[in-house]
Parts: structure tokens; sequence; C-alpha cells
């Protein structure tokens, strides 16, 4: 994907790249073996329910009985993979339109234009929420929602990086050479909007975490008795003195949050030496 | 009267592979009301050397050498008495009018600035004073050219406001950085007249730094032709173009279109200069010259002066021979 | 004739709403093998002309046919295979290379349109690395790895991928280093002679053009003003405007004189002058120069110009 010299001055040696990245591996390495590190079934129901943090269950037990740490883990089978999914997903709807609108112009562009116009002008969870409650509460419906708030940003930087790039001399030239237009854009114009796309893509992926689990909160996403994050804080918030079943998964979703976001920024000093340099020295 | 007295300059710059040397025992001198011309191609020295002289060298370059400007000391001395020099008594034009004029300030508050800082003028005595300067550098209607803001003059317009403000504080010493390459010849025409009639009127001296040997040619009394960070060649500008002694400066002479030959191939020098920091103990032109002898490289070519104006860093026979 | 221009205008609107003739009725022609020089200080159009040549900046009228075709301006479609043949060397050899691909894949590219296989295309790029003065190597690298000058010959050999038969050239060393303008220009002037092309050499050099064309084309204003054989026009400029353009030039002989200054500016586009175009700065104006408009008129077999000096001195 990127090919970039890791040398002694490089972004990825920075303290928080080195963080953030190290707290995705864990989460990663955890979301592969949640079955052998956990150390209860994350559906099992005991009779201990509500019980605080203690040896046996050292993030304590819900209120149906079953063990917090375990759903958890087991929860970053479900949040990762969903994160990244809707990530792709709205990296590609997004490109793809943007692409169109900036290489096409005109009243494609402007339609095209309006349409994420609209969809910025609101509030993110609120049409999050519309589209998750028309459609019903689902996990599946609740990415498709987060996926047709999340693409606008994606097809506002493609369409100005594609306009500012579709004049240059460079593709007027390959133009001459009778390059079609299909070709032009995924040759010349891919490799000069990729790079940028990444970082979106990874800043955004923290906010389109959020949103999900923001929407599991509500109860338009995930729904009992799947271990997601966002259902579990929610179902924490039924019981305000048992901290602990809505903190744990808090802080697993804080931790992966933050590790995108560190993530984007090195990977945007990595693409764009000059301005991480200044913002270094 | 001497009014810039160079002996000896060396430059070092900081590059990721450590100090590099810029400019490599640069000796020059020019008197007042003369006008020196300094030409080579990129990464010669000659922007290296206007500003050396203007103080405005990169954090961390080393200098060594004499640098003596109306009787002072310029190597060594406090920035702030430099800034008060640079300000003052040496002005500089550049290439592009645009990097030296703010777009969204009016013409007259960019000039009278400069007069009312530097000289301590009073506003109106500043705005009188500007009107002289448009009129001398022919700007049509000044009193007007005042309010207009850069956008609304044409290329060679803004170039000569660049050099009304240069002129704004009654210089000694103008350095001008390749002042007429963007422009179209008709254009440059005209700013070369105009730098001569400041010479003739007001004794202004000059350093004119271009790679285009016409201009050296029509407007400089004195021709200094540097090639990677050195002097190769310098003299008179007449004799030094009806008579180059340097393989170099043949080279670029022979180079250039002739304007009332006919059609031919030009004669291109092959090759590339050296890289900063590589010039090599003896000729840094020797990979490139058709007279390359294996001594070139290897030892100190000594200095060869022909007359009091006329010297050259070559020592090989076939040129001595034919002149 | 392998090129011809037949009454090209061209037209567009600024930015605050102006229209502007850019190029105004040119007609012009280029056989094969021959090098045309067009000169002209900036702003006069003659690189909008190259443009509309190409087909990159639609003509408001005119035609421009290339061999048997008429060029038609670049649409969303790949540009027709016949008029690939017609190709264009960009000024800045900065913009006209995309720094992101690799020298090689940027190089295949007509040929891959024209549907060469990859590993062909890539022998024939190779090939004509080496024939502009560059090594095969270049094509594993990119382009910021190269100085101004090679990658304006990176751009030569681009255009010859496709085995073009005219070549626009517009200002191709303008941007670059002394010893550079004068190696690409003998490139430029080698290949055609090698390839039989049709060279067309937009600069405001007019020494570079003095020296490497055949004819030379003087415009002024969006309109040819002086056309003809170069050695003729450069020996004996008949156009005040050519006259004064010649006079400009610093000559490098040692003998201190300064060039002739032309007085004026090119006049404001929105408000072109009346007969003309030139009159506002012309030392032999006649009464007749600010009411009516000069044509073009051939004054011998090899020179046309549009002065009425020179038709006066004809009837004479």
């Amino acid at each position: 994907m990127i090919k970039q010299k890791i040398s002694n001055n490089s972004p990825w040696r920075q303290p928080l790249a080195i963080v953030g990245v190290s707290i995705l591996f864990i989460w990663l390495f955890i979301a592969i073996f949640a079955s052998v590190i956990a150390p209860h079934d994350p559906l099992f129901q005991e009779s201990d329910i509500l019980m605080p943090p203690s040896s046996l269950h050292p993030f304590g037990t819900d209120e149906v009985g079953r063990d917090v740490l375990s759903r958890v883990l087991y929860g970053a089978r479900i949040t990762l993979p969903l994160s990244l999914l809707l990530v792709v997903l709205s990296m590609i709807v997004g490109t793809v339109i943007g692409a169109i609108a900036g290489y096409f112009g005109g009243w494609i562009d402007a339609v095209i234009m309006r349409i994420t116009d609209m969809v910025l002008a609101f509030p993110g969870i609120i049409l999050a929420m519309a589209v998750a409650a028309a459609l019903g509460p689902q996990l599946r419906n609740a990415v498709f929602a987060v996926v047709l708030v999340a693409w606008p940003t994606y097809a506002r930087l493609v369409r100005g990086l594609i306009l500012n790039a579709k004049k240059s001399d460079y593709v007027i030239a390959s133009r001459l050479l009778g390059s079609s237009t299909f070709r032009t854009l995924l040759v010349d114009l891919r490799p000069n909007i990729s790079g940028p796309v990444f970082v979106l893509a990874a800043l955004e992926a923290g906010n389109g975490m959020l949103l999900l689990s923001g929407l599991s909160f509500l109860g338009l996403g995930a729904q009992p008795p799947s271990a997601e994050w966002g259902a579990m804080v929610s179902a924490g918030s039924n019981n305000f003195d048992r901290w602990w079943i809505a903190v744990f998964p808090g802080i697993a979703i804080l931790t992966a949050v933050l590790a995108f976001n560190f993530l984007g920024d090195t990977l945007r000093d990595a693409l764009d030496p000059r301005t991480a340099k200044a913002l270094r020295d | 009267m001497t009014l810039l007295e160079v002996k000896n300059l060396n430059v070092e710059l900081l590059t990721k592979g450590g100090y590099a040397r810029a400019l490599d025992g640069i000796n020059l001198s020019l008197e007042s009301g003369e006008i020196l011309g300094i030409a080579g191609e990129s990464g010669s020295g000659k922007t290296m050397t206007a500003l050396t002289l203007l103080g405005l060298l990169p954090n961390h370059s080393k200098i060594s050498g004499s640098l003596k400007f109306s009787g002072t000391e310029l190597v060594g001395i406090d920035q702030k008495r430099m800034r008060d020099i640079r300000g003052r008594e040496i002005s500089m034009v550049f290439q592009d009018p645009m990097t030296s004029l703010h777009p969204m300030l009016s013409i007259g508050t960019q000039l009278t600035e400069h007069m009312i800082t530097h000289l301590g003028l009073s506003k109106n005595e500043a705005r009188e004073k500007a009107i002289d300067l448009l009129t001398e550098v022919r700007i049509p209607d000044p009193q007007r050219s005042l309010d207009a803001v850069p956008s609304q003059f044409s290329g060679g317009m803004r170039q000569r406001i660049c050099i009304a403000m240069a002129l704004a504080c009654d210089p000694k010493l103008l350095l001008a950085d390749e002042p007429t390459t963007a422009l179209d010849v008709t254009v440059q025409a005209g700013i070369l007249n105009l730098f001569r009639r400041l010479r003739d009127k007001h004794g202004l001296s000059i350093i004119f730094i271009t790679h285009d040997l016409g201009v050296m040619s029509s407007l400089t009394d004195r021709l200094l032709v540097m090639y990677a960070g050195r002097e190769v060649e310098s003299g008179k500008t007449s004799t030094l173009l009806q008579n180059p002694r340097h393989p170099y400066t043949r080279g670029i002479l022979d180079s250039l279109p002739d304007i009332s030959g006919s059609k031919k191939k030009l004669k291109a020098i092959m090759g590339f200069p050296p890289e900063l920091g590589k010039q090599p103990l003896g000729c840094a032109f020797h990979n490139r010259c058709p007279f390359n002898t294996p001594q070139c490289e290897s030892h100190v070519i000594p200095l060869t002066t022909l007359d009091s104006h006329h010297r050259f860093y070559c020592d090989i026979d076939p040129l001595k021979g034919d002149s | 004739m392998i090129l011809e221009v037949k009454n090209l205008s061209v037209t567009y609107r600024r930015q605050d709403g102006a229209h502007i003739t850019a190029v105004n009725s040119v007609d012009l022609s280029l056989d094969r093998g021959e090098v045309l020089g067009l000169v002209g200080e900036s702003g006069c159009g003659k690189s909008t002309l190259g443009k509309a040549i190409m087909g990159i900046v639609p003509a408001a009228s005119g035609t421009i046919s290339f061999k048997d075709n008429f060029v038609e301006p670049l649409g969303r479609g790949s540009r027709p295979e016949p008029l690939r043949a017609l190709q264009l060397i960009f000024q800045d050899p900065y913009s006209s290379l995309n720094p992101r691909r690799k020298i090689g894949d940027q190089l295949i590219d007509g040929l891959i349109n024209q549907g060469e296989n990859e590993k062909s295309a890539r022998q024939y790029s190779a090939q004509l690395l080496e024939r502009v003065g560059l090594s095969a190597s270049a094509l594993e690298k990119y382009t910021h790895q190269f100085s101004g000058g090679q990658r304006q010959r990176i751009a030569i050999a681009r255009a010859l991928s496709v085995k073009p038969e005219v070549i626009i050239a517009d200002e191709p060393i303008s941007a670059l280093d002394a010893s550079a303008q004068a190696q690409v220009s003998n490139l430029l002037l080698e290949l055609t002679k090698e390839f039989n092309l049709g060279l067309i050499f937009i600069s405001h050099d007019l020494s570079v053009v003095r020296q490497i064309t055949d004819r030379t084309a003087v415009m002024y204003f969006g309109e040819i003003v002086e056309i003809g054989d170069t050695d003729v026009i450069w020996n004996s400029p008949v156009h005040p405007y050519t006259k004064a353009l010649i006079e400009a030039v610093p000559k490098p002989d040692g003998k201190g004189s300064l060039p002739v200054e032309l007085s004026g500016d090119v006049p404001d586009p929105r408000f072109p002058p009346t007969g003309c175009r030139f009159n506002p700065r012309c030392k032999f104006r006649i009464d007749k120069c600010t009411s009516e408009a000069p044509q073009l008129f051939s004054i011998n077999k090899s020179q046309t110009v549009s002065c009425f000096l020179s038709s006066t001195s004809k009837n004479d």
C-alpha cells in the first residue's frame, strides 16, 4: 500500500505512532484469540448477577450474570471488523462518487455536490439514527446507516483532488496519447488521490466506530445478547451504581478510537513529510 | 573609489551530507558607479554571492575571508548593523517581481513604508519622493499609480516598481538577480536601459547577475564568470567576450544561438556541473572540457593574469597559443 | 502539407466576464520535416494557438486539418487514433510528468492505448530513452530524480512513443538552464530530421528560433503579422514589430550597445486598438493605420506581411 522507508526520523518512530500501532495490534490479537484468552463464555449466564470485580470475574458480571471481561474481549470480534468494513465501504462509495463528480464536472458534479452538502448539513448521529430506525434495529442496518453518513467526506476530498489533478499538464499529455477517461482516472489520478484517502480513512475509522457504538448504545445497532461494546455501555447505563458494566467496554472503545486517530495522524505525517517535520521541529 | 572589496571569500552550507562548499575563494572588487556582471548557470554560486553580500545566508553557514563594503567589514558583523546596511546601503531586485511585492497593498504604501521607517520622512515627504521614484523608473501617471495594487501592472511595470522600491533609500549598491529573465525581450530592453540610466545619472553601483551573456554584453562594464562556486574568468566585459580564454566561457559563448547566423545546430556543452560539495581539487569543469588533461582534475589551477583586468583559471597550452 | 490551419480563432471568457479574442483568424501550414518558429511577446496568443491546434482549447471558428482529419477538441472519449500522431511538448517539464508514477509507466501509456503489449512497449520506451540521451534505467525511476533538462528529454521520449508526425513544442526550453537549452533544442532538431517530423517551435527566445527554424511566424495580439523563410525574415524584416523584436535582442558581442527599447505595452485585450493592432506602439504609423486593419500580403515569394508600409512600397 504505502512504500515508505522507515528511517530514524520517520513518523512511524514517533511515540504516538508506536502507541497507536501497538494498541491496534493488541486488539487484533485479542479479536483473533478471544476464545483462548477469555476466561468464560461471553453468553453464559451465571447465577451471580451484578457481581463487582473479583478474582473470578476481574471485570465483574452484568445484569444477567455474564462475565464482563469475556464480553469485552469477544466484543473486539464484532466491533473491530465492523469498523473496518464500514471504513472500507464508505471509502469506496465516497471515492467513486467523488471521482465521478470531479472528473466529469458540469451538472453531474452539481447534483452530487448538493447531495453531499445535504448529508453533511445533518449532525451525523441524527441522520444515522433516522436511517437505522427506518431500516429496523439490526447491526447490518447500523453499518449501512454509518456508511450513508460517512461517504460525503471522502467524496469531497476526492473531488477536490481530482479537480486539481485533471487540469494538470500530465493528465492532458496522457489524454493526447489516447488514454481513455477511465484509464486516466485509474492510472494517472489514482496514485495522486490514494495517499490522502488512506489518511482520511484512518482518521475516520475512529469516528465510524464511535457512530456505530453510538447506534448500538441507542438500541439501533447490535441486539442482545451479542457482545458489542456500544450495546454493553448501553446496558451498563441502566445500572448506574454498577460502574463496571459500562466502564470496561467504554475503555475498550476509547482505546480503539484513540489508536485509530494516532494511526491516521502518523499516516498523514508519513505521506506529507513537510508539514509533519514543521510540526515536530 | 572602491565601494566593495571581496577577498578570498569562502562559504560553506550545511546540507544533509555535512558541510558543502558553495563559494570557493571568490575575489572581486567594485568601484562606485561601476556595473559588474556575475555570469554562470544555476548552482554556479552567483546567487549565493549576492546573498552573502546581503548577509542573508541560511542558518549554520560558515563564512570566511573578507568582505569590505565602503570601509566596513561585513564578515562577522552583528545582525542589527547588517540589517541597517541591507535596508539603506545595499538593496536587491529579484527575478520575480511578484515575490517582492505584496499583492494586496497599494504601490504607494509599499514604497513609502521603507522611507518612513529608514529615512524618517513624514508621510507627505515620502509620498512626494515616491512620485519622483516612479517617474524615475518611467511608470506612466505616477500619481495615480501610487494607489494601484501590483496586479494592475504588467510584468515589466512591476519590475520597474521593484526597482523603484530598491532605490527608495538611495542605496550605494544595487544587487539585481536575473531581473529580466522572466520578461520578454522588448520589455527587457527597457529595463536594461533603465539600469544604465540609473548608473549614468546617479553613479549607482550595480552587481547584475544573469546567465544571459547578451544582457551582460550590453549592460556591464566588467564581468565575472563563475562555475561550481568558483571564479573561472573575469575581466572587462568587452575584452572577455571578444577574447574569452577559459574553455567554459568559450563553451557558453559558442552554445549561444547566433542571431546573425543561418540555420545550424547549437554547440551545446555536454554533461552537467558537479554537485554542491563535490568539486575536485583542480578544475571543476574538467569533465566537460574539450581540452581536458589528466592533471586538470588533480592539481590546483594557478591564476593566469593577462593584464590588471583580465584573468582566468586555466593553464592548458592549446588556449595560450590561439587567442 | 501535413498540417493546415485555416482562419482559426480562439475566444474565451475571462474570470471578470470579459470576452477575449486570444487568437484571431490565423492561417498556418506545415510540411513534413519542416521547423516552424512561432514568436511574439507573452500574451500574444502563441501558446493558445499551439493548444488550439492540439485540440486542448476549443476553437471559436476555423479548421485545423492534420493529414486527412480535422482536429477535434479533447472530449470525454479517447482521442481518435489518427490524431495521436500530433503531439505536444509542454513548457514546464515539472508539471507535464506525473510525479507519482514511474517514468516507465508513463512512457508506455501511448503504446498500451494502441493495443501494444506491455513488454514490447517497455522495450521500445527503453530505446527511446536512450535515443534522447538517458539511460534505460530511468524507466524504474520517478521524475524527482531528474533535472529539468532530463525531464524535458523524458517528455520528448513520451511524445515520440506514439510515432508522431507533427510535434508542437510550447516554449520547450524556457524553463531550462542555459546549457540544457542548447542540448534540448538540438535534440528536437535532430529528431525532426530522423523521423521526418513537422515541428512547431513556440518560443520567446528569438535567437534560438533564428537558429533552428526553417520558417518563422511573428505573432502580435492574436494575429500573425509576418511570416516567411527564417533567413529572409531575420535579415530583412518588414513589419515594424518584427524589427522591434529583433532590435531588442541583446547581442553577446562585447560591444556594449544597449538593445533598442520598444515603448508601450501590449494593449488591453478588452479594448483592442482600431485599425492595425500595433499602431499605438509603431514608430512608422500613418493615418491609415488607425482607421483600417492591414491584411496579410505576400511581398515576395518567401515573405508575407500585414503592414500598409509593405504594400505601399510594393505599389511604388
